[in-house]
């Protein structure tokens, strides 16, 4: 992943100028670093829970078929940025959301978009592996059913395989899925949340309750995954970020987004003297 | 290396920790002594109802010894060795053990479900509830069979409550048009549609999946073969040939699949299948032995006239509580069916649906907090409420079935509420999420994914909510239920009894045996139901748990 | 495997500095050809072409930093990755002498010194980075230790010939023969920097091959 030097016109928290456009970056050399069309975008997003203000005017670009991740001290909001995405805060009750949220050009906040519907274009991951207590077999085959879509074999056995699970679990569709290690239920996780087919998926902080070998497979995954899907990521191991994505964005203590751009430029050059010291370690 | 042996005098107990351990060890015993307390007192009573209900010290001593030799010694040894505990035997196939323990369940459990089906057939009228059998299971049956073969869910989902209700007021005319035709029939092949036929399917699906589809179409002829059988054993023998079905295909059959079952799947487990022979074989060979040896047996109330025979008021020997028994079983029935839906209809919305902020929450708060009171409300006063309400407002005659059913399942409700309530909060959230990531909607997430998960509690806290209703008296008085019927009841409009009121009744006899031996056997049976309701909850609870 | 891309970046970062080293002894082979022959073509090939080394050796460089930057190698992987960065600061000092041996070949007027064997002394120089680069390749310890050795006749070949060089100028003095004072001075002192480059290279190698040593075992005994 040899990535250039180059500028990003979303550097600044404040920054409202980013375009549904596809964005194409003016560079010399390398080709991975092309970021090509934007899939979601948010302008301006404000999230309250109550009286409290969990995100600041947050505008990031998306791009599709690459892993955005998204890094940050606790509680600075990144968690809360990723469920305002599929709208999963609305779940919440004390949560308002302002600003606008863009699925490809589309504001998924407005008033005639269904978030049920929503959800079955952008799938999620959850920290804690949760599968359902029912079978391997059944729990791929939940999310399509509950979209009224067709389940067969075949899907079941792609999903699993995308999701690198399918060699370890071909003989025992029919056991409880409970009965596997944290790391294969995540993976698991990953093979339901990606049976239907969605546009993106989001992963919040989807290794860290496993351990060292299973968040390698985990890692290995998302990068095989971003190769069809849009992968955005929160992640509190700043070095898993840098290992795997392609574009990082920083978010600071109070959800303010200070800087996002290429992995490479963020970890090795960022812009911001405070992105400098988070990623430094010199201030949490 | 050897270590520093400086200063390690701090390890060894001090005086100030000997004085800490000490406190502790009696704090203990206190607390010891005060579930004590509990127990020795519960200990007492059964020592008391069962000296006066069983009369062991009317019984030679050669009695318990034939007994303790027949009955008890082999099963203890049984279970000696079924538990591994009799090294110089071997140690058993890993299989025994659930052998052993679906054995005993199958064979009590079909056991008494078939003989409660057959009285509470019985006395209700096997025709109507033969038409109701079929109007209730077929309809649904038919869409969810339509499901499976189209693929469709969308319509057929809903469509099978429909499909049920439907089949209910197709029932209620059938039963009013062709009742009293198929009264003519013979008991027992109306038996032969209540019992044989959902066996012959139950047993059959079983089958399909434990073996193949061609054991399974095998199982359900055997069984339609079995009850046909029943009966003319039953005739021949002399007893009801309708009881006769009932043991052919509602116990024997299940046994049946248990032993194939066991032959092909679990071979090696093969000897926990002697388990309920040796209980049940011990205790015939003792009962014949003691017979036949003349041994004085106890000087028991606890008699088969007793259950089986109906009351007399003047002759404690003759004193029968069988309609008592059959009459509360079925204002059980009632109960569950009015208390269930409604109660777990109620939690599922203050759990899953009701708002939590503004005016809705706070209505929803106020609802919940109320439905926890209502769980205190003295039993005496839901009477009040059955008697305004069935006896007042609708103009029910006094002392129905469906007024006793409703009055105590209302008793119910609110335990049943607050245990489906605690149920739900118990399937962890991230379920939840999971599956509204997943696209979702909420009535999706509860159907296929929180209600499944709290399912076995909620059944767990219904049954136990019944076993405590069985027992109500007051409120069965005040709606006006009589004390003393001579026949169990015929319907949900004929007049209701219970044990519990009888038991009280009795206890009112001037002849002192009334007091002592009938209540005592009366009490007994009613605590043996009871026990019998709470070991199937514990037995639902474990299941669900250690899947 | 495990880190599969990463693991190819590994690979990838070991086949692009073998290829600035072929790059790097190709340069250097012309250049001695050149001075052979006097072909200023050539020459001017060869210092035409260090720009393409030194653009190499800035892209290895930010891969390595890349490397370290996104990947956290540690153990072996940091090892490796740090030694081929202090290898390609070798290579292109390499690519830097080869370029000189193009600026004498333009500078000399005759060569007049047919004791002095250079080309043989640079072909064994141009070996010694070939050898060390293979055993940069596969690892090879054994090699990295024989090529410390190899230097050691090296640096005796070329103060030999620099003497040589130096006693055949003293004796032409005294000789008496009539020289051009201004072609001599520049042709000595070209072939005494061409010698002193030599062993420079031969230096370089040896550089190369500790490097790899360390990375392989973790021993600096060749680190001086």
């Amino acid at each position: 992943m040899s990535q250039d030097n180059m500028t990003d016109p979303e550097q600044s928290t404040n920054a409202t100028a980013t375009v549904s456009a596809p964005e194409v970056d003016t560079d010399e050399s390398s080709i991975d670093s092309t970021v090509g069309r934007t899939v979601i975008e948010t302008r301006d997003l404000d999230v309250y829970y109550g009286d409290e203000q969990a995100l600041q005017e947050v505008s990031l670009s998306i791009p599709e078929r690459q892993v955005t991740a998204m890094i940050g001290p606790s509680g600075c909001g990144k968690s809360t940025f990723l469920r305002c995405l599929n709208r999963m805060n609305d779940l919440v009750e004390t949560a308002r959301v302002e600003g606008e949220v863009l699925l490809n050009g589309r504001n998924l906040y407005a008033e005639d978009v269904d978030p049920v519907a929503l959800r079955r274009r952008i799938g999620m991951v959850f920290q804690q592996p949760n599968p359902f207590p029912k079978s391997i077999y059944e729990n791929v085959a939940y999310g399509r059913r509950v979209q009224n879509k067709s389940v067969d074999d075949e899907i079941v056995e792609q999903a699993l395989r995308r999701a690198a699970l399918w060699d370890e679990v071909k003989d025992q569709l029919d056991q409880s899925a409970l009965e596997l290690s944290g790391g294969q239920q995540q993976r698991l996780c990953i093979a339901r949340a990606i049976a239907v087919d969605p546009e993106v998926v989001l992963m919040d902080e989807p290794a860290s309750a496993l351990d060292p070998v299973a968040t390698s497979k985990i890692e290995d995954l998302i990068e095989e995954l971003a190769e069809d899907y849009t992968v955005v990521i929160v992640t509190h191991n700043m070095q898993q970020a840098a290992r795997i994505s392609d574009r990082t964005a920083v978010f600071l203590t109070g959800g303010e987004l200070v800087e996002v751009g290429p992995t490479q430029r963020v970890f090795e050059n960022p812009d911001s003297d405070r992105v400098e010291d988070y990623i430094t370690g010199k201030f949490g | 290396m050897a270590t520093d042996t400086e200063d390690t005098d701090w390890l060894s107990t001090d005086a100030r920790l000997r004085w800490q351990r000490l406190k502790g060890r009696l704090f203990v015993g206190v607390l010891v002594l005060a579930t004590l307390v509990g127990v020795l007192a519960l200990a007492a009573l059964f020592a008391y109802i069962g000296r006066d209900a069983l009369g062991p010290f009317g019984a030679e001593p050669s009695w318990f010894l034939l007994y303790f030799g027949t009955a008890v010694t082999p099963i203890a040894a049984y279970t000696l060795y079924v538990t591994g505990r009799l090294r110089w035997l071997g140690d058993p196939h890993p299989d025994v053990r659930t052998v052993n323990d679906t054995a005993f369940a199958v064979v009590f459990g079909s056991l008494v479900l078939g003989l409660v089906v057959y009285a509470v057939a019985t006395a209700l009228a096997p025709e109507d509830v033969a038409i109701y059998v079929v109007c209730l299971s077929v309809p649904p049956l038919l869409v969810r069979g339509y499901a499976r073969r189209y693929g469709e869910t969308h319509f057929t989902g809903p469509g099978t409550p429909v499909s049920v209700l439907f089949g209910l007021g197709a029932g209620v005319v059938v039963a009013v048009t062709l009742g009293e035709t198929l009264a003519l029939l013979v008991d027992w092949l109306l038996f032969l549609v209540v019992v044989t036929l959902p066996a012959a399917a139950l047993l059959g699906s079983l089958a399909v999946r434990r073996f193949s589809r061609r054991w399974g179409y095998l199982t359900s002829a055997a069984v339609l073969v079995l009850g046909p059988a029943g009966a003319i054993g039953g005739i021949v023998a002399g007893f009801d040939p309708a009881l006769g079905v009932v043991l052919a295909s509602g116990v024997l059959a299940p046994v049946g699949l248990l032993v194939a079952d066991t032959v092909a799947h679990r071979r090696g487990g093969w000897p926990g299948l002697l388990g309920p022979v040796v209980l049940i074989g011990g205790v015939l060979v003792g009962a014949t032995l003691e017979r036949s040896l003349g041994i004085t047996g106890l000087n028991s109330w606890l008699t088969p006239t007793l259950v089986f025979d109906s009351w007399s008021s003047t002759d404690p020997t003759a004193a029968g509580i069988y309609p008592q028994l059959v009459g509360s079983i079925i204002i059980v029935a009632v109960m569950a069916v009015m208390s269930f839906p409604v109660g777990v209809g109620a939690a599922i919305y203050l759990e899953e649906y009701a708002p939590e902020t503004g005016w809705g929450g706070r209505l929803a708060t106020v609802l919940d907090v109320n439905i926890s009171n209502l769980a205190g409300v003295p039993s005496v006063v839901y009477g009040l409420l059955g008697l305004a309400l069935f006896r007042n407002a609708f103009g029910l005659a006094p002392g129905l079935v469906i007024t006793a059913g409703a009055t105590l399942g209302l008793l119910i409700l609110p335990i049943v509420i607050v245990a489906a309530q605690e149920a739900l909060r118990s399937v962890p959230d991230e379920l939840r999420q999971g599956s509204y990531g997943l696209g979702a909607s909420r009535w999706q997430t509860v159907r296929n994914v929180v209600l499944p998960e709290a399912l076995p509690g909620m059944l767990t806290g219904t049954i136990l909510a019944l076993g405590r209703a069985i027992g109500e008296t007051a409120p069965l008085v005040m709606i006006g239920v009589a004390a003393t019927r001579f026949s169990p009841p015929e319907g949900l409009f004929s007049g209701a009894t219970a044990l519990p009121l009888q038991i009280f009744a009795s206890a009112g006899n001037a002849i002192p045996e009334y007091r002592t031996g009938v209540l005592a056997a009366a009490s007994l049976v009613l605590l043996v139901t009871l026990l019998a309701m709470n070991a199937t909850a514990i037995l639902v609870r474990n299941r669900y748990e250690n899947n | 495997m495990a880190r599969q891309s990463y693991q190819d970046q590994l690979d990838d970062l070991r086949e692009d500095v073998l290829y600035m080293s072929e790059l790097v002894i190709d340069r250097y082979r012309m250049g001695l050809e050149a001075l052979e022959r006097q072909d200023e073509d050539l020459a001017w090939r060869v210092i035409e072409g260090d720009d393409e080394v030194n653009e190499l050796y800035l892209d290895l460089e930010g891969d390595c930093v890349d490397l370290v930057a996104l990947q956290q190698p540690v153990a072996s992987d940091l090892r490796f990755i740090a030694a081929s960065f202090k290898i390609i600061t070798d290579l292109e000092r390499v690519g830097d002498l080869a370029t000189n041996l193009g600026d004498y070949t333009l500078d000399a007027t005759k060569s007049r010194f047919p004791d002095v064997d250079v080309q043989a002394i640079g072909d064994l120089a141009r070996e010694m980075l070939e050898d060390a680069m293979v055993a940069y390749a596969e690892e090879d310890v054994a090699a990295c230790r024989e090529l410390a050795e190899r230097d050691d006749e090296l640096d005796r070949l070329c103060t030999e010939a620099s003497r040589a060089v130096v006693r055949d100028l003293i004796e032409r003095e005294l000789d008496g023969t009539e020289v051009d004072v201004e072609d001599l001075l520049v042709d000595v002192s070209r072939l005494l920097l061409t010698i002193r480059d030599i062993e420079r290279i031969g230096d370089h190698a040896v550089n190369v091959a500790a490097r790899t040593l360390y990375m392989v075992e973790n021993d600096d005994e060749l680190l001086y």
